[in-house]
């Protein structure tokens, strides 16, 4: 596809745009109090950008594109593989991929697209990502590589698709998705051609985000016990993907004692749930600060449910592995894009009864249909719980921040009394 | 330390104490709710069913003596008085340990056990049992305590020959297995005189060697057929060590399952309330040791909770798992 | 001594309350315009000088609205909402409940506990549908003073449908209606209902148990109130000062 002056002339406005953001937001957290220099290493990574050739020479191994966490990461690293989270947080990019897309949509894959042409832009055929694993979880992921070719972008990798099944209980959709897993195995097989099945790689592989698990728990703990802002969680847990895996936990391990120094923060603890978020967009994170509101638990997939952890197996076999591996991202697994449900409402719900929160903050992005449907259904349990909800709907931009801000300010003297 | 160093020291422990407890005079009698198996020379406390076997072949004498008009109720009362002396220490060890007499406790468990660390090092994949058909398995055991029942009351009643009084024991894997580890191989290989002793030799080389492989494909493979479950299983609203769940805060991860060396599902799916003990569940508490939600299972001591799940410690746990 | 002001910067007009105890001892309002800093404290100096007070008589001065950051002088802020509630609870005599609330550029629905405590709250999103601002455009496309709104829908002798509250589809809505002839006053009864569907909306199922008051600029409109009754089946009452309870809760809050 030939491109005009003028579209790289735009590309190139945004991208400046996108840069522009980010270097905003880092130096907001720079400024910060409870900035220390052990968390440079995840800014560093958060400014580097998004570029899948940048992450593969860090990483020193091709790069994996996944749009959701369904798929289990430790596949992909017992293939050599690294694995890549697609998001998008930059309000700038939306406006690259917008012309192609539907009026209301999810802001965050809005962003992701457009976010990938200035990638693709950049990269050329030579850098890039290796493959494309796709889960179908919620529609917006369905439908992605659809939305990837209107907005102009040719895909030219391998592309994997794993169906996801929308109910977790039952032991025929539990089966199938472990077909899933098997065949996402014979994917990557293919494609780094190491077609023999490697148990070992597996287990090591498995035994490495273990160990990463832990040290996140730890991290978590410290934001129950309000010595772990929200922006830094959501700088921490963002930046994940694009690190080896053992570097982000030597990392993140590195800013435990400090964190651990820090005092509590002082104000209600709150429960955030819903959308997640996404850097450099930490508007909601700031405007719970600036409200007093403490974010002591989280239930988004960019920050708590990063990567599920605590895989539990007793039958070290592959079979084994990837049956505990299958069950573990399937049926542990709480995005509200399943048909059964009920332990998500539940496990939202269950720290209250041992005073952890106070009350919750639903964020809900503008276009983001799962969550907004289950908002109404999380009110209602909630409401007859007896505890305090708010849900705010936003999206990317930030003039509703004033708007927003005086909710959150009036929600929390709701708290208080 | 963890539940399972603690629980795999305990299992050792008392195999030693079951097994070899003879030489150092030690009894623990011969109501044991457990496997220990009474063919071993130096046993140092029976299987309770042995024991109970051998009860049911006289304790009903009596009274189908006074159905033929001799005997006495004086005579019921004095048998059955005798039988509660024995049984009675059954139920209350029963009651203070519950199932956990099978994960922590049985040396033919712990044998299992070792027979999966051995598969497991082997890596070979493990044997999987639909929940459909386990179900039907695991009824099984009821019909060999019925079984177990019925063979010593027929013959006291004078159907069967004296053979049958121990007609569990003689198709029993733990018989010919057990002994082995005082160096008793007596009870390994067929006896061949013609009667009733060499069908039954013949039938039990079948079923432990069917057994052998099954225990080595699937964890555990005989408590799911074993009777004595099937009796401990009849005191279950009494138990004081028991599993709760607290349903709410259960992510439905799936840990409890996998990491139940029985595969019970009840931990899992229940969503209500807070008794979760299976009847197949052998006391082990992986369930609540894999656990990684806080709180959300539970080992209780009568009201007391001795260990709850938490994140921290599955954390820990899974940390320290080696590829 | 004992004094209190209570400043409230909204989107449209600046409101000043001077507070003696519970009672509203003075008050007044200005349209908002650049400069609200320097407007603010021209009415605190107006209300000191009309009451012959000294600045030392003044125990605090409040600030509340989307104004109230920038006021360097003013110590104490409150959130409008919990200001809202607090003004409305004292003036009702503790009867009021349901708070509606129409603010020149958002719309709120407050419930209050038995107590004067925000229970639940819920408010407009960036849109500015049917909140003062979309009265204020639909006044200048139907070239008609907002004091006459009240007036003119009461005369009407339907209420003509109009399908959206958005402040630019309105207007193209309205300019057609127009262009067919329709009566100035169906279209301002119209207006009324729509609006007070969309408060309905607002409202969804969230408790009304007890009194509901409406307060903002707007509720001074006899049509809008009896659009509002129609729409919820319920009683809306109305304080004499409706657009000084959100100054006057800031300042005894």
């Amino acid at each position: 596809m030939t491109v005009t002056d003028r579209e790289n002339r735009i590309r190139e406005k945004i991208r400046s745009r996108c840069d522009e953001e980010v270097e905003l937001e880092i130096s907001l957290l720079r400024q910060r109090k409870d900035y220390f220099p052990e968390l440079d290493y995840f800014l560093d990574l958060l400014s580097a950008g998004q570029s899948s050739s940048v992450i593969a020479g860090r990483v020193g191994r091709p790069v994996a594109a996944l749009l959701c966490l369904q798929a289990p990461l430790e596949l992909f690293q017992a293939y050599g593989l690294h694995p890549f989270k697609v998001f998008g947080g930059s309000q700038a990019a939306s406006r690259l991929s917008s012309p192609s897309l539907p009026a209301v949509m999810c802001p965050m894959l809005r962003s992701a697209l457009g976010l990938l042409q200035l990638d693709s832009a950049s990269a050329g055929d030579s850098g890039g990502f290796a493959a494309w694993v796709l889960p179908t979880t919620c529609d917006w992921a369905v439908k992605f590589m659809e939305m990837m070719a209107n907005c102009g972008q040719e895909n030219r990798r391998p592309v994997h698709r794993l169906e996801l099944p929308h109910l977790k209980d039952r032991d025929e959709s539990q089966g199938r998705w472990l077909e899933e897993i098997y065949g996402l195995r014979n994917f990557l097989g293919e494609l780094t051609g190491r077609k023999k099945p490697d148990r070992g790689a597996l287990a090591r592989s498995m035994a490495v985000y273990q160990k990463a698990w832990q040290v996140f728990t730890e991290l978590t703990m410290l934001k129950r016990a309000g010595r772990l802002s929200g922006p830094w969680s959501v700088v921490i847990s963002n930046s994940f993907f694009f690190d080896d895996v053992q570097k982000w936990m030597a990392a993140v391990e590195a800013t435990l004692p400090k964190f651990r120094e820090r005092p509590a923060a002082a104000g209600p603890e709150v429960y955030l749930a819903g959308s997640p978020v996404f850097f450099p967009n930490l508007k909601i994170m700031h405007l719970l600060e600036d409200a007093g509101l403490k974010v002591v638990m989280d239930d988004l997939c960019s920050s708590e449910r990063l990567f599920p952890g605590a895989v539990f197996f007793d039958d070290p076999s592959e079979h084994g592995l990837l049956k505990a591996l299958a069950q573990r991202y399937h049926q542990g697994c709480l995005c509200p894009s399943f048909a059964d449900n009920d332990r998500r409402i539940n496990n939202i719900i269950s720290p209250s009864h041992k005073a952890l929160y106070r009350g919750v903050v639903f964020q809900v992005l503008k276009g983001c249909h799962p969550f907004d449907l289950e908002s109404m259904t999380l009110e209602r349990r909630l409401k007859d719980e007896g505890l305090k909800f708010i849900k705010v709907e936003t999206d990317y931009t930030s003039e509703d921040s004033q708007n927003l801000l005086t909710r959150l300010e009036a929600y929390r003297r709701t708290l208080d009394s | 330390m963890t539940i399972k160093r603690f629980r795999l020291v305990t299992q050792h422990l008392a195999f030693a104490v079951l097994t070899y407890g003879g030489h150092f005079k030690i009894s623990l009698g011969s109501a044991i709710p457990c496997l220990s198996c009474p063919f071993i020379g130096s046993c140092g406390g029976g299987c309770y069913l042995m024991a109970f076997q051998r009860a049911m072949s006289w304790l009903f004498l009596p009274l189908f003596q006074l159905i033929d008009g001799a005997g006495s109720w004086e005579q019921v009362w004095q048998t059955f008085s005798y039988f509660l002396s024995g049984f009675g220490i059954f139920v209350i060890v029963v009651i203070l340990f519950g199932k956990s007499w099978c994960g922590w406790l049985c040396p033919f468990g712990l044998l299992q056990d070792w027979m999966t660390r051995l598969r497991q090092a082997l890596k070979l994949r493990e044997a999987e049992l639909s929940n459909r058909h386990k179900r039907v398995v695991s009824k099984l055991k009821y019909v060999l305590l019925a079984y177990l029942i019925a063979m010593p009351v027929m013959v006291s009643l004078g159907w069967l020959p004296r053979d049958f009084v121990l007609a569990f024991c003689n198709i029993c894997p733990a018989k010919p297995l057990m002994p082995i580890f005082v160096g008793d191989f007596h009870h390994l290989g067929i006896t061949a005189n013609g009667d009733a002793r060499s069908i039954f030799s013949i039938l039990l080389m079948i079923i432990t060697g069917g057994m052998v492989a099954g225990m080595f494909f699937k964890e555990r493979f005989f408590c799911l057929l074993c009777p004595m479950m099937a009796l401990i299983n009849l005191l279950k609203p009494f138990y004081l060590l028991k599993v709760v769940k607290e349903p709410e805060a259960c992510q439905g991860c799936g840990n409890c399952r996998r990491g139940c060396c029985m595969d019970n599902e009840t931990s899992y799916r229940e969503r209500i309330k807070p008794n979760v003990y299976d009847p197949d569940c052998s006391g082990c508490f992986n369930c609540a040791e894999s656990c990684a939600s806080d709180g959300s299972l539970a080992v209780k001591f009568g009201p007391f909770k001795i260990f709850s799940s938490s994140r921290r410690y599955a954390a820990k746990l899974f940390a320290k798992v080696k590829p | 001594m004992g004094y209190k002001i209570g400043l409230d910067l909204g989107s449209t007009a600046i409101k000043a309350v001077l507070v003696n105890g519970n009672d509203m001892a003075w008050r007044r309002k200005v349209a908002t315009a650049p400069g609200q800093d320097h407007l603010a404290m021209g009415l605190v100096k107006d209300a000191l000088e009309q009451l012959g007070l000294a600045e030392g008589d003044i125990e605090k001065v409040s600030a509340t609205g989307y104004g109230k950051k920038l006021l360097s002088s003013v110590g104490h802020t409150v959130d409008e909402i919990s200001a809202n509630a607090q003004g409305m609870f004292i003036l009702s005599g503790g009867k009021c409940r349901t708070i509606i609330n129409i603010g020149g550029q958002d719309l709120k629905v407050i419930n209050l506990s038995d107590n004067g405590k925000i229970y639940d709250f819920r408010m407009n999103d960036k849109c500015a549908a049917g909140t003062g601002r979309f009265f204020e455009q639909v006044a200048r496309i139907l070239d008609t003073p907002l004091e006459l709104f009240g007036e003119l829908s009461l005369k009407a002798d339907e209420a003509l449908e109009l399908n959206s509250t958005c402040v630019v589809f309105a207007e193209s809505e309205i300019v057609s209606l127009l262009a067919k002839g329709a009566r100035k006053e169906n279209i301002i009864k119209g207006l009324h209902y729509s609006i007070a569907r969309r408060i309905t909306h607002l409202l969804g199922r969230q408790q009304t148990g007890g009194d509901i008051y409406l307060d903002g600029g707007p509720s001074q409109n006899p049509g809008l109130l009896d659009a509002l009754e129609d729409e919820l089946l319920m009683e809306v009452k109305v304080l004499p000062q409706p657009q000084f309870t959100v100054a006057f809760g800031a300042a005894i809050s």
